[in-house]
């Protein structure tokens, strides 16, 4: 008799393999809702707005940076908010928090060209290579929502950033169409001009090159430029017309860029009104500048850089009394700082109190041992005064401190011709001479000096 | 060498999913680094079958990997991968050093401009020892410390009763035989006057700075020694920064307290010093006391041709300086990089005068015609055509630029076709070398950073190295960088292979580069403001064949400053240019180190000499240090210099 053993029912490979199936379907959707969980919550969760450090900040900034915060907290779903607080960290060099910022603002509105434009502004300072991929999407969404003028300064950032990292087909094709809307642009001109330099294309070089000259937005750069290609094709005398021609021209004015300009409004603080008051002043809107200054002195009563900011505008302005006050008060508030002594010093000269005038430039050198222009104004102090000896110190502290000041030179050259030591005077003069070969004074005093040699 | 390009996905991928998670294994391992590099390279090929079995797996574990890497943030990037090229051995060889700044938070100028170092065998044993200099002003404690390199290769400090061993704000070292007595001189630059000492030949130092006759009162940066007029005595020209005040307060636009930045004060002259050998007028070499050392004829004097030369004409912010040969007229040059102005290039004119010509060599501006904030030097001939380039280090926010020499005397900005544009990182750059660490024959390039202003501190490699500098001073740390050459002058950025030279935050300043235990490969050496000098030992691996030249005029008892060696081995040509005084506040290894490949013998070595004397050299044998003496050579005619 056998005993049957009871086989296991053969498998089914039909069923195995849908089962196989079945699995994997389920594992698929079960990923593909974990994905979308995920992208659903990086993309919508609420964050906390970073946490600036805002130790030794001015009072004034770290109000403007804790209201925008606020603003967050209030309404932490509002991509302005987010992207305000951004742009007012990122104004203020919080460049890290403010990307955080800049980052949820694009999450939360992702269709808004200018938060991905400031983060690629931001990233400009680190790593330029790392801030085209902003760069470009903010270009991308401009062009497919605007397309204005506001879009061609991030189409041209970004150009320019291609061309210096070496990417220049694409920059080549981005400054082409910025250039097919404006054919005059002055600054894609100079893009494309130093694009075909480093292709050493020279001819369609030069030709940009010149476009760009002709402008005067661009006309330093552009001459700039245009010197070297002369260099690199061997016309020399072209290129040194071009150098000449660009030395002396001033500096080109920055170009506009809308979405950099309009985070200026959150400016404020001590430093950039004192800056605001130093533009006024440049500008010859004295009392304007001068008022600013009192402001800043007011709201920032222990500040001696306040205070001496004050006092050189009054001095300049020529109310001495008022700055010699002011400037007394600087050295109150900060008994070490030796150019306010300078200052102090000439409006006592502007006063004629001759003796307060050489006290405080001699304090500005003892304060500071090489401080060329203390020692040259109480040499011309301790001359009128007919302190000879004394003088003649001061210059030498002069020339010693600042060689390459002509006037010191010829001032010490003079006194040492005075007391008849001329052969020192001859050297000192034929110093002066070097440095400043017009200089009629001393060009007479080597005459004479010659002639009585 | 692995070079996974993200963008396009790594050569093999026959399919999209396939594709796909590979670029997503690319971005996580670039987003970590190169510890999960390794991860990612396993994990990508683990998946490689579950690919073959189903493509839709592929694709949303692609997407899910890719968004936690934060992939929209991943611009294509270079490899991590790479070479280590150097180790740490500063605890090893006893190097203890760790640089005193003063007292943190004082926002004291020259704090934050650092010291530098000098490599240098000041005991002329053949092995070079370290000078490294101290910044906590003239009452501090802390005094400058000289290291000799005894025979197992460890540092002894010899500072006491050296001479060398004062306080002060010190800046920069220069090193050069001023009295030709084969001891090599010392000049250490400061803020408040710098100093010169003149090696005695036992060991210490003597200051000659008044009786030498130089009124040092500037606030002095680096300094090289030169014969620019080629009489055989070596002079002087200190690179100045500004005209400080310490009194004015600076802030950054927050109204934070900030060390001020060079434009806040006036730029000052480079003053050059001219030799005037012996007194007495002759040149008649010196005469050796019992114990061998050579005492000059009569005292060292140096004449003040500041003015007479021309340097005095132009005032700028200097930080660097390079002496060479720039136009090829066998006199030396002086390029000085400046401080967020135009880079002076002093032509000499062969009659003690300099021209200024910058702007017309290409030097002063880079590509977009913009003077940045220049601070370093490196000069070296990256594209193998005899000529030298440069490097200049600058801002995070500025590009550290290569000038390759495209004709004799011409510079041009070729910066972003080198590939150093597109970095893994950038810092603030400081010390910079050019040299070929690998000895494949293509000078590569080191930097050291550190930050400038204050900021959040990158993170650390390497466990605990962010807390070393304490709470203020690690908001100025940046990470260094190194780049190989592979030819022709392109570098691929090895900075994130390389943790122990890249991976610790420092404020790095100096970098000096030289080869501190004779075995062919050159080491480097880092100064870190209030934190510690470190040595890195050169253990690139495989390494090429290797020549280490000195070459000495026997005549003046002294390292040839100024001559140019050229060495041709298996077919290529590599040139060398002779001056110590490079980098940023330092100075290096004075003798000329070539890698030379697969090249096993070397066919002809060419001198061309200070003087315009050329020579060439015979049977030189690969992988060992060599002397090239004057008139030991075979006379040639030397290259007709530019008309």
């Amino acid at each position: 008799m056998t005993s049957a053993i009871p086989t296991p029912p053969a498998a089914n490979p039909q069923r195995s393999a849908l089962r196989r199936r079945g699995l994997v379907v389920v594992l698929l959707l079960l990923l593909a809702a974990g994905a979308a969980s995920w992208w659903w919550y990086r993309h919508t969760r609420v964050m906390t707005p970073p946490v600036a450090d805002l130790e030794g900040i001015d009072p004034a900034v770290a109000a403007v940076i804790t209201k925008e915060r606020q603003a967050v907290l209030a309404a932490p779903r509002d991509a302005s908010a987010w992207g305000r607080l951004g742009e007012v960290l990122e104004l203020f060099n919080f460049r890290k928090d403010a990307r955080v910022c800049l980052m949820q603002a694009e999450r939360l509105d992702p269709e808004q060209p200018r938060w991905p434009y400031h983060q690629g502004f931001l990233l400009l300072w680190d790593n330029a290579e790392e801030a085209l991929p902003h760069l470009r999407r903010a270009v991308e969404l401009e062009d497919r929502q605007h397309a204005g003028p506001a879009g061609d300064a991030m189409r041209l950032r970004l150009s320019e950033t291609l061309l210096t990292q070496g990417h220049l087909d694409e920059a080549e094709e981005s400054f082409r169409r910025l250039l097919k809307r404006d054919v005059l642009n002055p600054r894609v001109h100079l893009g494309l001009g130093r694009l075909a330099m480093q292709r050493q294309e020279w001819k369609e070089a030069l030709s940009h090159l010149q476009q760009a000259a002709a402008d005067k937005r661009t006309i330093r750069a552009a001459t700039l430029a245009l010197a070297e290609l002369y260099e690199q094709r061997g016309d020399e005398p072209a290129a040194a017309q071009a150098r000449v021609q660009q030395e002396k021209l001033p500096l080109d004015p920055s170009w506009p860029d809308p979405f950099v300009d309009e985070i200026q409004r959150f400016n404020t603080g001590k430093r950039t009104r004192l800056m605001q008051a130093d533009q006024l002043f440049k500008q010859g809107r004295t009392a304007e500048a001068i008022a600013q200054y009192g402001q800043v002195v007011k709201d920032y009563a222990n500040s001696d850089e306040a205070w001496f900011a004050l006092g050189q505008a009054l001095y300049r302005a020529g109310d001495f009394a008022s700055a010699q006050r002011t400037l007394q008060k600087t050295v109150e508030l900060k008994p070490g700082y030796a150019e306010a002594y300078n200052y102090l010093g000439l409006t006592f000269v502007a006063q004629e109190k001759r003796e307060d005038a050489a006290a405080s430039f001699q304090k500005a050198t003892e304060l500071k041992k090489d401080f060329g222009h203390a020692y040259f104004n109480l040499g011309r102090c301790r001359l009128e005064q007919k302190n000879i000896p004394a003088a003649l110190d001061a210059f030498r502290g002069a020339v010693r401190s600042m060689p390459n000041y002509a006037a010191a030179h010829t001032a010490l050259a003079e006194l040492l011709h005075q007391i008849h030591q001329d052969a020192e005077a001859l050297d000192e003069v034929r110093q002066a001479l070097q440095l400043s070969p017009e200089d009629e004074r001393a060009k007479q005093l080597r005459e004479k000096l010659k002639a009585k040699k | 060498m692995e070079t996974p390009n993200c963008a396009r996905g790594t050569a093999g991928a026959s399919d999209i999913s396939g594709r796909l998670l590979r670029w997503a294994a690319c971005v996580a391992r670039m987003e970590y680094g190169p510890l999960i590099g390794v991860k990612a390279k396993q994990f990508t090929t683990l998946v490689d079958a579950m690919l073959r079995r189903s493509h839709g797996l592929a694709v949303v574990l692609a997407l899910s990997l890719a968004a936690v890497a934060g992939c929209r943030d991943a611009g294509p990037q270079p490899s991590p991968a790479g070479p280590l090229l150097f180790q740490d051995v500063t605890a090893q060889v006893g190097l203890s050093f760790v640089h005193d700044a003063g007292q943190p938070g004082d926002y004291f100028m020259p704090q934050i401009v650092g010291s530098g170092v000098a490599l240098f065998d000041f005991d002329n044993d053949g092995r070079l020892d370290i000078y490294l200099v101290h910044n906590a002003g003239p009452s501090s404690k802390s005094t400058n410390r000289l290291f000799h390199q005894e025979k197992d290769g460890r540092f002894r400090d010899v500072s006491a009763g050296s001479g060398l061993d004062i306080a002060g704000y010190g800046m920069g070292v220069a090193v050069g035989d001023i009295n030709n007595d084969g001891w090599p001189d010392v000049l250490v630059t400061q803020y408040g006057g710098s100093r010169l000492f003149l090696n005695k030949g036992s060991g210490t130092f003597t200051d000659i700075t008044r009786s030498a006759g130089l009124d040092l009162v500037f606030w002095g940066t680096s300094a090289s020694f030169v014969d620019y007029d080629r009489d055989g005595w070596l002079d002087l020209v200190i690179v100045h920064y500004v005209d400080y005040g310490p009194d004015r307060p600076c802030t950054d636009i927050g109204g934070r307290r900030e060390y001020c930045p060079p434009k806040a004060f006036p730029g000052t002259i480079a003053k050059l010093y001219h030799n005037l050998g012996s007194a007495s007028g002759g040149r008649k070499p010196p005469v050796a006391n019992k114990q061998g050392a050579y005492a000059p004829r009569s005292p060292v004097r140096f004449e003040d041709v500041t003015l007479k030369s021309g340097l005095g004409k132009k005032p700028g912010p200097g930080l660097g300086i390079v002496c060479a040969d720039f136009n090829g007229d066998n006199w030396p040059d002086i390029l000085i990089a400046n401080d967020g102005q135009p880079n002076y290039l002093w032509i000499n004119q062969h009659d003690g005068t300099f021209r200024e010509e910058g702007l017309r060599r290409g030097v002063a501006y880079n590509a977009e015609g913009q003077a940045q904030a220049n601070m370093g030097i490196a000069l070296g001939d990256v594209d193998g055509d005899q000529r030298f380039d440069l490097f200049i280090t600058h801002l995070t926010e500025e590009t550290n630029i290569l000038w390759r020499q495209t004709a004799v005397g011409r510079f041009q900005d070729r910066t972003a076709v080198s590939g150093l544009a597109a970095t893994r990182w950038r810092g603030t750059g400081f010390g910079t070398v050019m040299a070929d660490f690998d000895c494949d024959g293509a000078p590569d390039l080191a930097v050291v950073n550190g930050r400038i202003t204050y900021g959040k501190p990158p993170e650390s490699a390497i466990a605990g190295a962010d807390v070393e500098l304490g709470p203020f001073w690690r908001h100025y740390a940046d990470r260094n960088q190194v780049f190989l050459n592979y030819g022709r002058g392109t570098f691929l950025d090895m900075s994130p292979a390389n943790i122990p030279f890249c991976g610790r935050p420092g404020i790095f300043r100096g970098l000096a580069c030289g080869d501190i235990d004779n075995d062919g490969a050159l080491d480097l050496l880092t100064t870190c403001v209030s934190g510690p000098a470190r040595l890195f030992r050169n253990i690139a691996a495989p390494r090429g064949h290797w020549l280490l030249a000195r070459a000495i005029d026997p005549a003046l008892r002294r390292d040839a400053y100024g001559a140019e060696v050229t060495v041709q081995a298996g077919g290529r040509r590599f040139k060398r240019w002779l001056n110590p005084g490079y980098s940023y506040l330092c100075s290096n290894d004075p003798r000329l180190h070539f890698g030379l490949g697969q090249a096993d013998h070397v066919e002809v070595i060419e001198v061309l000499w200070p003087n315009g004397d050329a020579e060439e050299f015979h049977d030189v044998k690969v992988d060992q240090a060599i002397e090239l003496r004057k008139g030991s050579g075979k006379p040639r005619s030397p290259n007709q210099p530019e008309a």
